[in-house]
């Protein structure tokens, strides 16, 4: 993209635009040339590498832009379309087209302003209090209030009563809001005068004490009548504020104030609230919009806060902002952690397992955890990323490995069920054992050894007696230290060093096909 | 030149073709269905166009219904100077530039989006290249200012010579061009080996 040639503009408009009139004139323009444009431009195409590579990525683009905007809308969304076009032409309604909107000048802007300066001042002469004492049924209620000269000689007697007047807003004009002379300021005029805003702390200190006064008597007949321990008081006030500040978020959410939405995911620890938050923001579709393009955007001068961005995405998730997500790490290990252990702080996150699992495929795709020298810790460190998620993951799992068409893809949810540990996926386990595949019914021979309790060891043994791949049950049982494989360990035909090494257990991925080798000798017959 | 390069445009104009003023006469005369048969044929167009001018599937349905409400009442006011197509185009580019005439900030009425991404199908990487690909596409249409965007999409997708792209964007064809060239330019730029063959 770095060379460039003075035609290339020419070139495109004639052939990819097919406009030979305008590429006549960029040419001659251009380049002086005289006659035949066309032919011109042609012997041009054909010697010049820099114009043809512009007129092939340019017709790829044009191409790609066809391609990816052809969709034909759906039949039901047309006529949702006409028959909101035929309700709502009926109520009545502006009947013409908008008119393009256009820049306003700088001097119609400076006339506007030195205007408004000059009515301002005339406003400020006019308005003043000597003005108002003289004139007394042109004085109005706010320079009333802010005069006290005014106020206190009586002259104005035709104005509302000044005790009836509420909490008085500030004067409009400031030149006017002070006495220029006069005596003291009367009694009322000082009550009239705005007064500086109370405090937070003061205005709800008073309703938090009474709310814990409230309390104290409630909770002695609570324990006297049900024999429960008091509610502390400070935990009730708790989850008070923590209703008022997730209400707060929302309705700056549904203002689509991205900023303090995504400073409040940020700040807020894992709980109840920030998952009842989290979930209520799933549904403020504009917002996600919002945050979706800014995490598109990448991180330009600001990677703190596209970061904030991220990992606010990675909590809140859905397919789009999933997608986003993908490519915004784009197989950075860094990045990728930090959106991982983002989405680890909540409880119920949806389209976890698929992220989780997507990245990974990422990572793998980019050379970690395969071939690159930080790869077996990272590959570590991605099994780790399902080992503490919430019980549903499994069921996400299993049910990924289910739908799955890609060894690659069945692979990892293999590692991450034995990542996992969890006895529920075994019977999925069992069945993937006895499955087509070898080397898929080995890592679920291993995710099994991983997951064992009693019931999966006994189901294991049931399936060694069966004599179904003997040699991956086996080794299941002895990577779990079941004692149920024991009588097998002794049948091996193993030397006592390789037998002691099974009973051993604890294989990983890596050993494991040894530990199943070494139970290929003799496990069926015990 | 000047006057030939303006003869030219004049000439590319599109106007009203004979079935679409039999249906203006139509919807003149108080024939309300006629109105869908004339703005039918190009809601694809315009959605599309939407689509890339709103930046969101929502919003740019939202778009489009909005053009068709102010094409139905601007309809019987319409001379046919343009086509209409390209005059729907207008009210369409004209209505981008101020979304709070359209935007609606509750698409509950919608299909919600799968929660779960669509990666488990027989080639994952190949969908990942292709909706990679496709998202960088988008992103630097997005990137660019709102008239190149139409401009270049208008070449593109719908094949509209400049003298018509002019008449959308309310410039002259020269304008036009220009347009698309400078558009054109940025999204290979910021595509770079994505469009490699």
């Amino acid at each position: 993209m770095s060379a460039r040639c003075g035609r290339s503009d020419a070139v495109l408009a004639l052939f990819l635009d097919g406009d030979g009139v305008t590429a006549a004139g960029i040419s001659q323009t251009g380049t002086g040339a005289t006659g035949g444009p066309s032919r011109d431009l042609a012997e041009h195409l054909a010697g010049c590498p820099v114009c043809r590579q512009q007129l092939a990525r340019a017709r790829r683009l044009d191409a790609l832009l066809a391609q990816t905007s052809t969709a034909a809308p759906e039949p039901e969304r047309v006529e949702l379309w006409l028959a909101e076009v035929a309700a709502r032409a009926a109520s009545p309604g502006p009947l013409t087209v908008p008119a393009p909107v256009r820049r306003v000048g700088v001097l119609p802007l400076a006339l506007g302003a030195a205007a408004m300066l000059l009515v301002g001042f005339f406003a400020a002469v006019w308005l003043r209090p000597e003005r108002s004492i003289d004139g007394p049924g042109e004085t109005s209620a706010a320079v009333a209030v802010a005069s006290p000269t005014a106020s206190s000689d009586g002259s104005s007697s035709n104005g509302p009563p000044r005790e009836s007047a509420p909490d008085p807003a500030p004067p409009p004009i400031a030149g006017i809001a002070l006495p220029r002379r006069g005596p003291t300021p009367s009694r009322e005029a000082r009550r009239l005068r705005p007064r500086p805003a109370r405090s937070a702390a003061e205005l709800v200190a008073r309703p938090v004490a009474q709310l814990v006064a409230d309390l104290r008597p409630l909770q002695v007949l609570r324990a006297e009548a049900l024999g429960l321990p008091a509610v502390p008081v400070t935990a009730a006030l708790q989850v008070a504020a923590d209703r008022v500040r997730a209400s707060a978020v929302m309705e700056l959410a549904q203002a689509r104030q991205l900023t303090p939405v995504v400073a409040f995911l940020a700040a807020e620890p894992a709980g109840p609230t920030l998952d009842r938050v989290a979930a209520a923001l799933r549904e403020e579709r504009p917002l996600l919009d919002r945050l979706r393009h800014a995490v598109r955007r990448g991180p330009g001068g600001g990677g703190r806060r596209w970061n904030q961005l991220c990992r606010a995405a990675a909590m809140l998730g859905g397919a789009r902002l999933d997608d986003a997500l993908r490519l915004a790490v784009a197989g950075d290990l860094g990045s990728t952690e930090s959106i991982v252990e983002a989405q680890s702080r909540l409880d119920h996150r949806p389209g976890r397992v698929a992220l989780l699992l997507c990245l990974w495929a990422d990572l793998e795709a980019r050379g970690f955890g395969r071939h690159a020298a930080a790869g077996a810790p990272a590959k570590d460190r991605v099994h780790r990323w399902f080992a503490g998620l919430p019980a549903a993951a499994t069921t996400d799992l299993v049910a990924a490995l289910r739908q799955s068409h890609h060894g690659e893809e069945r692979r990892r949810c293999l590692l991450a069920l034995a990542a996992r540990g969890d006895p529920a996926a075994a019977p999925e386990l069992m069945a993937r054992i006895g499955g087509p595949r070898y080397g898929e019914a080995q890592l679920a021979a291993f995710a099994l050894g991983r997951s064992l309790d009693a019931s999966a060891a006994a189901h294991a043994v049931a399936g060694l007696r069966r004599g179904r791949r003997p040699e991956l049950l086996l080794a299941a049982l002895a990577s779990g230290r079941a004692a149920a494989a024991e009588p097998w360990l002794d049948a091996l035909r193993v030397t006592s060093e390789e037998r002691q090494l099974l009973r051993l257990g604890g294989f990983d991925p890596e050993s494991f096909p040894i530990a199943v080798a070494l139970c290929r000798r003799g496990a069926s017959a015990p | 030149m000047a006057t030939d390069v303006s003869e030219s445009q004049a000439a590319g104009r599109a106007r009203c073709g004979p079935e679409e003023l039999a249906l203006l006469a139509s919807f003149r005369g108080g024939d309300a269905e006629a109105f869908p048969a004339l703005v039918r044929p190009h809601l694809g167009a315009l959605q599309a166009l939407a689509r890339r001018l709103a930046g969101d599937r929502q919003w740019g349905e939202d778009l489009v219904q909005e053009t068709l409400l102010r094409a139905y009442r601007a309809l019987a006011a319409f001379r046919g100077d343009a086509s209409v197509r390209t005059w729907l185009f207008r009210i369409q580019c004209r209505l981008a530039t101020e979304p709070a005439r359209w935007r609606r900030g509750d698409h509950a009425g919608g299909a919600p989006p799968a929660d779960v991404p669509d990666h488990l199908g027989p080639s994952p990487e190949q969908g990942s290249l292709q909706r990679e690909l496709r998202d960088r596409l988008d992103e630097a249409m997005e990137r660019l200012p709102a008239r190149q965007r139409t401009a270049l999409h208008l070449r593109a997708v719908e094949g509209l010579d400049y003298a018509t792209i002019g008449q959308v964007l309310e410039c002259s064809g020269g304008a036009a061009r220009m347009l698309v060239l400078a558009a054109r330019q940025r999204v290979m730029e910021r595509l770079g080996r994505y469009l490699e063959p």
